[in-house]
């Protein structure tokens, strides 16, 4: 009987540390019709219940600036060409105040009120879903360059572009917001992520989770140790080239860094969200213009193309930055700061984070290497030959992680 | 069972009787599929697609091809999975290419679907 009892217990025992090392609690689900994916996983005996308050958080804080939906807030004061004060959500105007920081901070390289440049250069969402890209036919599927706002458009949008247009504050508990000029839009895309990532980062500390990964489109928190080890965590991060991977070809990573947990990472970049322009009298697929969603402010223009004054054209500047990976423990301002570090370039860029503490890896445009007969790889195409490298900066420290290291193929550190 | 019986059981080499060691082994037995269940999920072992109505998982190490409420098509081949059809205007998904990591996702996000793999690691990535 006795014998009987003992075995019992070493089941019990065993069983228990086998529970120890039971995966993470896993959710992953698009949110809010179409807006965002989020995907959480996380350890901790309340584990659950934490991702679950995380879901049931994403539509209070993004519910309103959705503007994907018609009835949402943002999409009714945008649509509103009178200059009254609208009354916002408190998320509303806690982004607007992160925002503003941000916009400070960049000296206006980050600019919620990018909007109408987005719509003129049709890269907003409902432009980038009419313009995609066809892996099988870039030339034909490219618009029409031609067709690129003028100059002067570009120009006259730029008059109601400004964070400095907007008047936000707080009356009696209640929040409100005003435009100075009536056309001004505001799409806070660019810093909600990041701040609804540090709300959740407040929610893995409210319930003591052990280990938590929260990925919102790319938005990482990495809470506490990682999820198998309780040690140190691994980020991948993606190459940026070639923009377009399809089927079962693996984006490559161009590093990968060890890092210890509660810190945010943020990229952001020329890569995903774009459209092809070309003009009719270019035929190769390697001077296609890439016209991708980060806009200057100042200059109006999408990151990535300059004009040309003598050909009157657009044409691509190999010197721009192609994708900014930012971490600090704020994530809200990690996620401004890729957009204005793609904006400023890269010493500019380099040097917003250095003062404000941030650590980045800034990457430019690598394009040039590609042979013109072989850009872009296509799924049973030839493996793009490499002509020269792009550049990388490094602020603050990093720890790469060996294996990944095409960061020292494709890119010159300077 | 008297003392002399015992001292006389473990001499002959054995405290055990036969119902003891069937119910070891049987206790062996059950700790090694435990262990095995636990730890051998370690890796990125499945995929979880998951849709407004249903969740759906598949093993990551056995090539399949699924059609995800005939709005896309998922391929699992050689332990990785991607997105080959998508009916979506961005095809974001598809052009995602091809993901292995636990914890990686291919996200449709005007279909709200994703395609997660599953399992514990300290992995993580960005762009």
């Amino acid at each position: 009987m006795k014998k009987i009892v003992a075995s019992l217990l070493i089941t019990l025992f065993c069983l228990s540390l086998a529970a120890c090392e039971k995966q993470p609690f896993r959710r992953a689900e698009v949110v809010l019709g179409d807006a965002v994916a989020l995907s959480v996983a996380a350890k901790g005996s309340k584990a659950k219940t934490a991702v679950n308050e995380m879901f049931a958080l994403a539509n209070d804080v993004f519910g309103e600036m959705n503007l994907s939906e018609k009835d949402s807030l943002l999409t009714r004061f945008n649509a509103d060409d009178s200059v009254r004060p609208c009354e916002i959500t408190e998320h509303i105007f806690n982004t607007l105040i992160l925002a503003k920081t941000a916009w400070e901070k960049s000296n206006g390289a980050f600019d919620v009120t990018s909007l109408p440049l987005s719509r003129l250069w049709r890269v907003d969402t409902a432009g980038l879903h009419s313009l995609r890209p066809d892996i099988n036919d870039l030339n034909g599927s490219a618009a029409d360059a031609e067709k690129l706002p003028t100059k002067e458009q570009v120009k006259e949008t730029l008059q109601y572009v400004g964070m400095d247009k907007l008047e936000f504050y707080e009356e009696s508990g209640k929040y409100y917001l005003k435009k100075t000029d009536g056309r001004v839009q505001i799409d806070l895309g660019g810093i909600a992520k990041g701040y609804f990532v540090d709300l959740c980062k407040g929610i893995a500390e409210k319930y003591s989770l052990e280990s938590c990964l929260i990925d919102l489109s790319g938005n990482l928190y990495l809470y506490g140790g990682g999820l198998k080890s309780g040690g140190d965590w691994t980020v991948g991060i993606k190459n940026p080239r070639p923009r377009l991977t399809y089927g079962e070809a693996l984006r490559d990573y161009v590093a990968a860094v060890s890092t210890a947990g509660n810190r945010s990472y943020v990229t952001g970049g020329d890569y995903q969200r774009f459209y092809y322009a070309r003009y009719k009298d270019v035929a190769s697929e390697a001077q296609l213009l890439a016209v991708c969603h980060i806009i200057n402010p100042k200059s109006g223009l999408p990151v990535g193309i300059k004009y040309d004054e003598e050909t009157n054209r657009y044409e691509t500047d190999y010197d721009a930055v192609c994708m900014a990976v930012v971490s600090a423990q704020n994530s809200a301002l990690c996620d401004a700061y890729t957009t204005a570090v793609a904006v400023l370039g890269l010493q500019e860029g380099a040097k917003l984070l250095k003062d404000n503490g941030f650590d980045g890896l800034i990457f430019t445009n690598p394009d040039l290497k590609y042979d013109e007969e072989s850009y872009p790889p296509s799924e049973d195409g030839p493996t793009p030959t490499k002509k020269g490298r792009g550049k990388m900066k490094t602020v603050g420290s990093w720890r790469f992680t060996d294996g990944y290291d095409n960061y020292k193929t494709d890119y010159e550190a300077v | 069972m008297t003392a002399a019986e015992r001292v006389d059981r473990i001499k002959n080499g054995s405290p055990f009787n036969r119902l003891d060691i069937v119910f070891l082994g049987a206790v062996v037995l059950l700790v090694t599929v435990t262990l095995l269940l636990v730890y051998g999920g370690g890796k990125g072992a499945s995929v979880e697609i998951t849709t407004p109505t249903q969740k759906l998982t598949y093993p990551l190490d056995k090539d399949a091809e699924v059609d995800v409420e005939g709005k896309l098509t998922v391929v699992i081949k050689d332990g990785k999975v991607f997105v080959k059809d998508a009916d979506c205007p961005d095809k974001v998904c598809e052009r995602t290419g091809a993901v292995n990591k636990s914890g990686s996702v291919i996200a449709c996000l005007p279909n709200g679907i994703t395609v997660t793999v599953t399992g514990s690691s300290d992995f993580a990535e960005v762009g």
